[in-house]
């Protein structure tokens, strides 16, 4: 071995190594999740991960029925009105749970709100810097991560269980292995809707996402033969000016803050 | 030395030197996982939460309570390395509720993740990261039952958390 050998050795060895890291960074291409849909099906799942950009604004009527430990039945219907990037009001107009119907998520684009009604109180959360920082989530299927499952901020910090619908960016991330399906094409709440059947490990799901946003409209989900959750809106509009009122903080002389824990 | 053996030998050096600087780059900035092995109790109602052995848990076990809106727990993870960045939570294939997570370093931040939800079961969710990377010295990651707005009365899972971190 000459003096040479050791120095391209070393330099080649450098180089490797900073493309294996800088792989690891940026996502390896063989990182990809084994998402087992092509054609039109790939079409519409990529529709969910750009969701987002294609409404600015939001409103519509959700009746949503989770299951719970013992298999019952709980409906709510939910009022939600959005606009981006991170404004909200979201509140239960009914519900089987009187108590739900007491709470209320608002947005102001700062700080988000959960006001409630019965005791006039709220507390209150500063939004984190992340929630406008969207170049993690997947913007196609060749993106999305082997083993990590990215949400729209928004969705997360708002703390509503409609807001996944509203925010269908993790719907194409399901567990490798996992497979997608176009059932046909249906109409829910006047719009026309691509019915989607997706079969993981432990799920079965029914998604009907509207075509021009990839907002998912109605949607079914059991496991194990046990119905886990059952949604779909009653009426959706888009695009259309909502009210800045409406994503106003809580009068102040009316509710007292509660600490946040 | 013939030709054959430098070059095989070169060869090796260059593998060892690319695998010393991933194992340096990995050392540096994780990811890093802590498990449930040993919650800390933070405020609420008190009590550990319940251990459950499943495969469906990373390591083959998690630790459980249940939703509720009366008598709220929080436990937190142990605390992270400095420069703590990005933070994610495991979701485990039998996950049933609604877990609301909140990062505490120098601010907080509290996001919500429906472990029943198809997509979260059997991956890392990501929750979010630190708004304060290059000053903050570590933080804690904490889980609460609180189900508002959510259908009570099942499991809230606590597995493992995971993180990077960007000196």
């Amino acid at each position: 071995m000459k003096q040479k050998d050791w120095m391209a050795s070393i330099i080649s060895g450098l180089i490797l190594g900073i493309v294996i890291v800088a792989l690891q960074v940026f996502g390896y291409p063989s990182q990809a999740k084994n998402v087992q849909a092509a054609g039109e099906i790939e079409k519409v799942l990529t529709k969910t991960l750009q969701s987002h950009k294609k409404w600015s604004s939001f409103q519509g009527e959700a009746q949503l029925t989770q299951y719970d430990a013992d298999n019952n039945p709980h409906t709510d219907l939910i009022s939600i009105e959005v606009e981006q990037p991170l404004k909200a009001n979201v509140s239960f107009k009914a519900s089987d749970d009187k108590e739900k119907t007491n709470n209320k998520w608002v947005s102001d684009g700062v700080k988000i709100f959960r006001v409630d009604d019965k005791n006039l109180s709220y507390t209150e959360s500063t939004i984190p810097g992340f929630a406008m920082k969207l170049n993690f989530i997947p913007q196609s299927l060749a993106d999305v991560k082997k083993d990590e499952v990215y949400h729209h901020p928004f969705e997360m910090l708002l703390s509503n269980p409609i807001m996944e619908y509203v925010y269908p960016v993790w719907f194409a991330q399901a567990r490798s292995g996992s497979k997608y399906q176009l059932l046909g094409e249906e109409t829910v709440a006047g719009r026309t809707t691509s019915k989607v059947e997706l079969i993981t490990e432990t799920d079965h799901v029914i998604a009907w996402i509207d075509q021009e946003t990839g907002v998912i409209l109605k949607y079914f989900q059991d496991s194990d033969g046990q119905t886990i959750v059952e949604m779909e809106f009653i009426w959706v509009q888009f695009n259309k000016k909502i009210d800045s009122q409406k994503f106003s903080a809580p009068d102040k002389t009316k509710y007292r803050q509660s600490e946040n824990q | 030395m013939n030709t054959a053996k430098r070059f095989s030998i070169s060869i090796v050096i260059a593998l060892l030197t690319a695998l010393s600087i991933t194992f340096v780059a990995q050392a540096i900035s994780g990811p890093y996982t802590i498990t449930e092995d040993t919650l800390y109790y933070v405020s609420g109602a008190t009590g550990l939460p319940t251990t459950l052995s499943s495969s469906a848990c990373k390591g083959g076990y998690c630790a459980y309570k249940l939703g509720t809106t009366s008598s709220v727990s929080w436990y937190r993870w142990e605390y992270t390395a400095a420069h703590t960045y990005q933070i994610y939570a495991y979701g485990p294939t039998i996950g049933e509720s609604v877990a609301k997570y909140t990062w505490k370093d120098k601010n907080s931040w509290n996001v919500t993740v429906n472990q029943a939800n198809a997509a979260n079961k059997g991956t890392w969710v990501y929750l979010g990261f630190s708004d304060y990377v290059s000053t903050n010295t570590g933080g804690y990651l904490t889980l609460n039952t609180d189900c508002t707005g959510w259908t009570c009365g099942k499991k809230v899972l606590w597995d493992s958390m995971r993180y990077t971190t960007n000196p």
